[in-house]
């Protein structure tokens, strides 16, 4: 008996170091940009590293937000991502309940295939187009671009997420003399939220973490998070400590959702994958 | 009126969104094709003129085409196989129960949650060459320090590394899915038989995964095809274009050369390459769902 238990002991432990070497490799890169972040040049390049009990200095932070309107670059990155997945969600939920409801195959084959295209495909006839019009630099341009991405994505996993509500729930409705659109509204909507959390989340971090269409469509008024980034690289010279610090600044939302709204997120991405 | 509406809800529904789709995806599909038809270069002022196959003639023959479809395939192949094998692994560690498993669960998704480009500069940070952390971890266990992203030959392992370490939480998180819905008979009778815990993954969970691990292969492999960000973030294609694949390149070619018809070209070629990989996962998938 006892044997057993030391092999189940055992057990125990060797899983638990499986987890640490699964976990480690992912959170020690994220913490250690983070200290990086708070020490100056030449102290980021000691090896090996000083983990703990330094002193954290600011500066590149208060640089960043002071000098390089970090603060200008955050409301840019906000405002295309609510925004476009605003207009995302009123235009495809819609559409993903036609699709869960009437088996529409092959307008849902051809939101897939779209899913699936390279997003630079269509980039260059945007370029020419809103150049042409002049809109290049604005809102409306990268929030545009960005829903091409989410709508998609949106339309995927809603119509999964519909399909798998009862029908009986619609025909209940509609027997007691409710149209379509009011039992969408009224009786399906309200059931899909924890579908819309998906959906809405992974839009948002989708279009927070662009960075191909903000880096053709965009302009200095209009600059987006990830593009900034690149800014501090030129040729070989990096200034990592404001780099690291604006690196930071554009993964604590990422990771401050990530944490709040993990089940929701896996739902989407299984949704995603598994069903298409 | 009203009447109509409620004759054709579902294309009342679903008209708003395909609209949008043909507009932003289907005509500027069309345009990509028809400008690659023609002569166009943005620095000599002159419009786009007709010279119908000829770009894709000079590209055809051109060997940094057939290099950069090479780099994209050996990269492509290479980081689809690591975070599918690597993601089936640490799905099976996280399926067994331990305390803390919501909490690793969430710690593997953070890196996919974040903008390739901050993953991509933060890996240049560990990557540098004399004093990056991952040389001295090199050098603490033994290894000889790498060149990583500075020299040809070690670029597109390092920068699939990257992402690699990035994008396998997507695979962890499907084949965690996958997992859960396998029946829990046969991999019990197999143990009740005296299979060892080895035999019963090769023997019995492995082939029944099989059609989630091809169809989430598949989608990597499009995915990691079609990579842009990290690439550009960490070398822009170098060094000496060997980490430039064919989106890199075409982004090249019509934003630092201005060429836009043999741009136009390019993408066309590529569009066709996913198109075609898309259709086939599209017919596996539907050929798999008939069959369960």
């Amino acid at each position: 008996m006892t044997v057993y238990k030391a092999k189940k002991a055992a057990g125990k432990i060797g899983l638990y170091v499986l987890v640490l070497v699964v976990v480690l490799p992912v959170l020690f890169p994220l913490y250690f940009v983070f200290i990086s972040s708070l020490k100056n040049m030449s102290q980021v390049y000691i090896m090996p590293p000083q983990l703990f009990g330094f002193t954290p200095i600011w500066d590149h932070y208060k640089y960043i937000f002071e000098t390089q309107h970090y603060d200008a670059y955050m409301v840019n990155s906000a405002v295309v991502a609510f925004a476009s997945t605003a207009i995302s969600l009123i235009l495809g939920v819609p559409a993903s309940y036609s699709i869960a409801r009437f088996h529409m195959r092959k307008t849902s084959t051809s939101i897939l295939v779209a899913r699936l295209l390279p997003s630079i495909s269509f980039l260059l006839p945007y370029y020419f187009l809103f150049s042409k019009l002049k809109m290049i630099d604005t809102y409306s341009v990268l929030i545009l671009s960005h829903i091409v991405l989410s709508l998609p994505l949106i339309v995927w996993i809603m119509s999964s997420f519909i399909a798998d509500i009862p029908k009986e729930l619609d025909e209940a409705a509609i027997v007691d003399g409710c149209t379509r659109q009011r039992c969408f509204w009224n009786v399906i909507l309200p059931v899909s939220l924890p579908g819309l959390v998906t959906c809405a989340t992974l839009s948002f971090l989708g279009s927070w973490n662009n960075f191909q269409f903000a880096l053709i469509l965009s302009g200095e008024k209009t600059r987006t998070l990830p593009v900034s980034l690149q800014y501090f690289v030129s040729g070989a010279d990096i200034r990592w400590g404001r780099m690291l610090a604006a690196t930071i600044v554009v993964i604590v939302p990422a990771i401050i959702l990530t944490m709040a709204l993990q089940k929701y997120i896996i739902k989407g991405m299984t949704a995603g994958a598994v069903k298409g | 009126m009203s009447k109509f509406i409620d004759r054709h809800i579902k294309w009342v529904f679903a008209a708003p969104a395909l609209v949008f789709m043909m507009a932003m995806i289907v005509l500027p599909i069309g345009a990509t094709f028809a400008f690659s038809l023609t002569e166009w270069n943005l620095l000599s002022g002159a419009g786009p003129r007709f010279n119908f196959g000829q770009n894709y003639a000079k590209i055809l023959a051109s060997s940094e085409f057939w290099a950069s479809c090479g780099i994209t395939f050996w990269y492509t192949f290479l980081a689809t196989i690591l975070e599918t094998v690597l993601g089936l692994a640490i799905a099976l560690i996280l399926n067994c129960e331990f305390r803390g498993k919501q909490l690793a669960k969430t710690a593997i998704l953070l890196p996919y949650m974040m903008a390739p480009v901050a993953v991509g500069l933060m890996w240049m940070l560990f990557y540098e060459p004399s004093s990056g952390i991952m040389n001295f971890i090199f050098k603490s266990v033994g290894l000889p320090p790498s060149t990583f992203t500075s020299a040809q030959d070690t670029v597109i392992p390092a920068i699939a590394t990257v992402e690699v370490w990035q994008m396998t939480p997507m695979v962890v998180i499907v084949c965690l899915a996958g997992l859960s819905s396998l029946p829990n008979d046969p991999i019990e009778a197999a143990h009740v038989d005296g299979a060892n815990s080895i035999q019963v993954f090769f023997r019995v969970i492995l082939p029944m995964m099989m059609p989630t691990l091809f169809s989430i292969a598949l989608l990597r492999f499009i995915d990691i095809f079609k990579s842009f960000d990290l690439i550009y973030a960490m070398t822009k294609g170098g060094p000496a274009n060997a980490s430039r694949t064919l989106n890199l390149y075409a982004y090249e070619t019509a934003f630092s050369y201005y060429k836009f018809g043999e741009s136009s070209a390019i993408l066309t070629l590529v569009f066709l390459i996913v198109l075609v990989i898309s259709i086939v996962i599209i017919n596996m998938k539907k050929r798999w769902e008939e069959k369960v």
